[in-house]
């Protein structure tokens, strides 16, 4: 899906365009599963974006540094709510979990099953932009009226 | 509600949203960065637009319900940038400082940074951060009855701090390093983190276990949040010299303690970590008063988790104070920011003096300081009646001041 907010880094956790490129990439996955592509524009970017920020762009599992933990452990979270995934407890768990979705996208032609592959990844964008759109409103609570509004201090004194 | 209308009516309020953007871009503005800014997030809304209506194709509810959240949380945030951009065009506004204000922004952050300076109906200056779908522009925003009060735009410095905070990805550089003290920190009270969150973890699960994880995650984000809130201090100490710690003490007074956000530091932490920084550049405070305005915490035993970590986060960033001093002491070095000159602080005391706007500065900081140090001197000017209308005297000529200063910039 085309978009000129894709055009800089994602910064974050607190990047404002995460849950817009996180739905876009969820659409996307549920367009190609309907028969009716749009490109994976924003899957792909999205899955570089949680690739280096878990450092972990060889297969070997034993090999991760998360850069980023608190863009990790969003994804972690979301990757919990997901009931098949309960039982994953360690960083090691996710981080297995999240090269096999990112290998999932990157093979999805070869795959047997191409539409449990596209609905599986789907599911994962949807649990991730609801977790992501939950985390701000959790900010919103600690600093009402907009989490991207940083005031020199947070009430008056 | 149903599937359809739940898509009707989030398509209504975005259609809302944008008829009131197409309103107000048939208006007039003062500067065109206003209209620049609210032309982007157009853009971003019809993107909106599009994304409910390759939504409504699917057959997947949750899909569904997930993108109307989205953007119904787009639009949510989105009037407040909507009201922000409209505000900028009103006349109570500070249009003299727009443009040192934004050359100071271009040298900081880049040549083709664009500036919104507007207003809010709160008491504190503010800006908006995370907004890399606005990657070109600075936005800052001032209390509205404050919007033309010449001895608060120091403050504006802090707020660029958190763009310069942003711009290099300073959170990415810092993140590592709070993280293994924080680690540090519960391995060092690891009965205590047991205790108070019910996990039975050993030191190194602390590290690796998910439900760890969850426990002190939100703390390592506080711990960030906080070292970007002293950079900022510090960039704001930094750039505008004494006159950002005379309008951080105006903005603060009377100081009355009061509930604490996590993701701020004390403002007692603020207050020693600004005269610490203040010391490091070698600049004059100008207050004496600064210094002691805000009481210690008392330091008591945790009683909860959030207590015990807090306390934890709290001294993650208490270690990189004095390297957060010198990250803004570089950074703003890098950007060709010279600290203030205390000659030319000296002739614009003279021509304030005179009741006259001063010329020939180097940077709009000597006006402000300047114009602090007048307010501080007691008295300032020889004759009552003057002394008298100081505050308003004053004002009128740090304004003038930053006219002149405009002009020759121009000039250059």
């Amino acid at each position: 899906m085309n978009s000129n907010y894709q055009e800089t880094d994602i910064l974050g956790l607190n990047d404002q365009r995460l849950s817009l490129i996180t739905n876009r990439a969820a659409l996307e996955f549920d367009s190609a599963a309907r028969g009716e592509p749009i490109g994976f524009e924003s899957s792909k970017r999205l899955f570089e974006f949680i690739i280096s920020r878990i450092g972990a762009s060889s297969s070997d599992s034993d090999d991760f540094n998360p850069t980023d933990m608190l863009t990790f452990g969003l994804i972690g979270e979301s990757i919990l709510t997901i009931p098949k995934n309960s039982q994953k407890t360690t960083i090691a768990d996710i981080v297995s979990e999240i090269r096999r979705l990112a290998a999932s996208l990157a093979s999805l032609d070869k795959q047997n099953d191409k539409m449990a592959a596209l609905e599986e990844l789907r599911n994962f964008c949807v649990a991730l932009n609801r977790r992501i759109i939950a985390e701000r409103k959790a900010i919103v609570s600690r600093l009402p009226s907009n989490p991207y509004k940083r005031q020199i201090c947070p009430v008056a004194s | 509600m149903s599937r359809r209308e739940l898509v009707t009516f989030t398509r209504q309020q975005l259609l809302a949203l944008l008829a009131e953007v197409n309103g107000i871009l048939g208006g007039e503005f003062p500067y065109e960065h206003s209209r620049d800014a609210l032309k982007e997030l157009k853009k971003k809304l019809v993107e909106c637009g599009d994304q409910l209506d390759t939504a409504e194709r699917s057959s997947d509810l949750a899909l569904i319900e997930s993108t109307c959240s989205t953007v119904a949380e787009e639009i949510q945030w989105s009037i407040g940038y909507v009201g922000f951009f409209l505000r900028s065009t009103n006349v109570r506004n500070a249009f003299e400082a727009w443009g040192p204000l934004l050359r100071l922004a271009r040298r900081l952050l880049r040549l083709n940074s664009k500036l919104v300076i507007s207003s809010e109906w709160e008491f504190s200056p503010f800006t908006f951060i995370g907004l890399s779908a606005f990657p070109d522009f600075v936005f800052i925003g001032l209390p509205a009855p404050e919007s033309s009060n010449p001895f608060l735009l120091p403050i504006a410095g802090h707020e660029l701090g958190h763009n310069v905070w942003a711009n290099e990805k300073l959170a990415d550089k810092y993140q590592p390093v709070i993280l293994s003290k924080i680690l540090d920190g519960i391995r060092s009270q690891l009965k205590d983190f047991c205790t108070h969150t019910g996990l039975t973890v050993s030191a190194s699960e602390i590290a690796t276990n998910m439900f760890a994880v969850t426990e002190w995650l939100p703390f390592l984000n506080y711990a960030i949040e906080q070292c970007q809130e002293v950079f900022c201090d510090c960039l704001g100490t930094r750039l505008f010299g004494g006159s950002y710690i005379c309008a951080f003490e105006y903005l603060l007074a009377p100081h009355t303690g009061g509930v604490r956000a996590p993701t701020y530091p004390s403002d007692f932490d603020r207050t020693q970590t600004i005269i610490a920084a203040a010391n490091a550049y070698n600049i004059s405070p100008i207050s004496s008063t600064f210094a002691n305005m805000c009481a210690p915490s008392p330091s008591v035993p945790p009683k909860n988790r959030d207590e015990l970590l807090l306390g934890i986060a709290d001294a993650a960033r208490a270690s990189l104070n004095d390297e957060l001093v010198r990250e803004a002491d570089i950074l703003t070095g890098k950007a060709g920011v010279p600290k203030p000159n205390d000659d030319l602080i000296k002739k614009c005391l003279k021509r304030f003096q005179q009741i006259s706007p001063a010329e020939t500065m180097s940077e709009i900081s000597e006006i402000l300081i300047a114009g602090w140090l007048s307010v501080k001197t007691v008295p300032f000017y020889p004759d009552p009646k003057h002394e008298e209308q100081k505050h308003a005297l004053i004002s009128e000529l740090v304004w003038k001041s930053i006219e002149v200063f405009e002009i020759e910039q121009r000039l250059k």
